[in-house]
């Protein structure tokens, strides 16, 4: 059986003389976190709205599970969506929410209520329950915003900016679950402008500007694709001699150059956390007194900076 | 099926837990009605106070005194008052004791019997804010003036053709009764109560179901519709299920307050089964706007400016705020052909034909509510689908 569960083909959706989306396409297999990272307007929320079928295309294909989404109804129960919006009934508690939303896909009888108990039991709302949406915090709002999309277990989750306009703690705990998910080999479609939780959560990524997505790989791939070095800053202690320090890292494997500013020296690597155990591993061999050790690497920041020359954030 | 009455279920719960709803759909045209009820003597029928100086005394001027007492005619509603002098019957109406007063002068009687061209006068004199007494008194005293008017151009006919003395003698006086009591039938059967009920249920009805426009647009706004549209559901069943949940809160309301005004002020709304039937399509012509309302607003306040003026539009026009018994013929074809219009129309002849009425008796209020109610379902729904897969 073939693992892709989202395969979309040369997307392409404008509105009057606005392209925002041209010829984008991805596949999402089984088990994994694709992640949409491009700035606010690079036409991510566009791209889901196309490949569940909210928008009418103007060009290009999506098949879920193997099945062109335009097949009919029964495709969309492969899919669980989760907007960005809290697309919830606030007047509603949290049970009667993900009752109904279950009876949206089908479900019923215990089969419903047991599967309200687990989907609660698993983004920490169990014992809130029985509350109104509305008395939720924004935080506990988003984690049942997420739970009302897996109520009938999809074999494709699509998180459209899940964690916009949460407090760090209920962040993290949405990110925790998103790990989760895919770690039980639900296929997961996430959109984000944030770059540490494309470089946390997606086993690949796609990066999107102005309506286009302009690289795709894993983070290792897309970083190794700019050609920049992983950065190590090492402090020594007070007396250490630089010289025999800069002799020692310079003979460590993979590394590129390195260059000595008062008590620190900056080594730059293609490997920068294999070289770094190396480095310090000889430093002490030798006899040479590190003081502080700092490992910075390029991120998918850099990717993004290289490839448009605009933050991700402007 | 399953996700229609899942919808339809969800939105009746979130409905129920609004409380607006409570109190626009239930008490409101309860007490709408019970004030007009109470204003116009806690469900009575209509009592006009009207005043006779009958400074005549003669069988003409009796007969026309008689007219008001007339039983099973205006002796219904009519609450005569007999005095001797203009000035007595002047200060009744200028004490509001009276809203209107018929002054009978001296030598009418022999006026009338003349059959020539003798002057018949007769002075009404009425208080402005007495429109209904004004009505009845004016109305009476006109068909009186219109049958001497009517007797004496046959009397002259006759008599230019050469009848005979005795032959002009037997044409038939004017008799002020007979093209009275049709009238009095016809307009005056029903008690402010009877009229007002079904008239602020309406356009209560409206109200509670119209403003449902903005729930829709409110889901596309918090993209709960977006959901929606995303889950294997077909879009009929989803819009339907919207749409049946307020069809069976506009049935509520309407249970609610047929039941209320019945037990409480007497109403009689007519026969059960017509007035099921015509309670069903007048809450699916709510329903039909509703859906129509929501496919052309953009946002919540849209619909709900654009739901208060067609509620406000078809109450004027469809008779709601006041009694429209011998309005204009042009407003009364207006009125019949607004959806509320032909719905109270519907309710007031199943009232009139009380135990006997049946579907014949509201054929075309039937009719029309159902076919507006479908048609515009239809279309409104055509048009929201269209919305949710753009």
């Amino acid at each position: 059986m073939d693992s892709a569960r989202c395969v979309a083909r040369g997307l392409r959706k404008a509105f009057g003389d606005l392209v925002a989306v041209d010829d984008v396409s991805f596949h999402i297999d089984s088990g994994e976190v694709y992640g949409l990272l491009g700035p606010n307007g690079a036409g991510k929320t566009t791209t889901i709205s196309l490949v569940v079928g909210l928008l009418a295309r103007d060009g290009g294909d999506v098949s879920i599970c193997g099945d062109d989404i335009d097949a009919g109804a029964k495709v969309r129960a492969h899919i669980g969506y989760v907007p960005q919006e809290i697309a919830l009934y606030t007047e509603l508690t949290a049970a009667e929410n993900l009752r109904f939303w279950g009876r949206m896909y089908g479900l019923g009888g215990s089969e419903l209520n047991a599967r309200v108990a687990e989907v609660l039991d698993l983004v920490g709302l169990a014992e809130r329950a029985g509350d109104r949406v509305q008395e939720y915090s924004g935080g506990m709002q988003r984690r049942l915003n997420i739970a009302a999309g897996m109520m009938h277990r999809p074999e494709l989750l699509i998180l459209d900016e899940p964690t916009v306009g949460v407090d760090p703690q209920s962040r993290n705990a949405i990110l925790t679950d998103v790990e989760r998910l895919g770690a039980s080999g639900m296929a997961v479609l996430y959109t984000t402008h944030y770059m540490e939780e494309a470089e946390r959560l997606c086993d690949r990524v796609g990066i999107m500007d102005s309506g286009r997505l302009i690289a795709e790989g894993t983070r290792r791939e897309l970083i190794g694709s700019i050609g920049e070095d992983d950065r190590i800053v090492i402090g020594f202690d007070h007396g250490t001699d630089l010289s025999a320090a800069t002799d020692v890292l310079n003979a460590v494997a993979g590394v590129r150059g390195v260059t000595v500013d008062g008590a620190e020296a900056t080594v730059l690597a293609s490997d920068g956390r294999v070289v770094l155990a190396h480095a310090v591993r000889d430093l002490s061999a030798a006899g040479l007194g590190v003081a502080a050790v700092e490992l910075q690497e390029p991120d998918l920041e850099s990717v993004f900076l290289h490839l448009t020359g605009r933050a991700l954030r402007d | 099926m399953r996700a229609f009455l899942a919808v339809c279920a969800n939105d009746l719960r979130q409905r129920m837990r609004d409380r607006t709803i409570l109190l626009l759909g239930l008490l409101g045209p309860f007490v709408v009605a019970s004030v007009v009820g109470l204003a116009f003597g806690s469900g009575a029928k209509i009592n006009a106070a009207i005043v006779v100086a009958d400074l005549d005394h003669s069988e003409q001027s009796q007969q026309l005194a008689a007219v008001f007492r007339q039983e099973g005619g205006l002796g219904e509603i009519v609450d005569l008052k007999e005095v001797d002098t203009e000035d007595a019957a002047r200060d009744e109406v200028s004490a509001h004791s009276a809203g209107a007063a018929v002054v009978v002068p001296a030598g009418f009687g022999a006026a009338v019997a003349s059959r020539q061209n003798t002057p018949v006068t007769l002075t009404v004199l009425v208080d402005p804010a007495s429109t209904i007494e004004a009505s009845v008194a004016e109305g009476v005293v006109r068909r009186y003036l219109g049958g001497i008017a009517t007797v004496r151009l046959a009397y002259a006919t006759a008599a230019s053709t050469g009848a005979t003395a005795a032959e002009l003698e037997s044409l038939p006086p004017p008799d002020p009764r007979d093209p009275l009591e049709l009238e009095t039938e016809s307009v005056f059967q029903l008690s402010a109560v009877d009229y007002f009920a079904p008239a602020m249920g309406l356009m209560f009805l409206y109200f509670t179901v119209l403003f449902g426009a903005a729930t829709f647009v409110r889901e596309e706004r918090t993209h709960t519709l977006s959901r929606l549209a995303v889950s294997p559901s077909r879009s009929v069943d989803i819009i339907g299920g919207k749409l049946a949940a307020l069809f069976v809160i506009g049935l509520i309301e309407m249970a609610v307050l047929i039941a209320a005004t019945s037990i409480v002020f007497d109403v009689p709304w007519g026969g059960l089964l017509p007035l099921a039937a015509l309670v069903v399509t007048t809450v699916l012509s709510a329903i039909g706007l509703t859906a129509l309302v929501s496919a052309v607003s953009r946002t919540e306040e849209q619909a709900r400016s654009i739901g208060s003026a067609v509620i406000l539009s078809l109450a004027l026009f469809g008779g709601q705020f006041f009694m429209t018994a011998g309005a204009p013929q042009v407003f009364l074809d207006i009125q019949a052909a607004t959806p509320t219009g032909a719905a109270l129309i519907g309710f007031t002849d199943l009232m009139i034909a009380g135990g006997s009425a049946t579907f014949a008796t509201v054929w075309w209020p039937l009719l029309y509510t159902g076919l507006f109610g479908l048609a515009t379902a239809a279309i409104g729904a055509a048009l929201f689908e269209r919305r949710m897969h753009r």
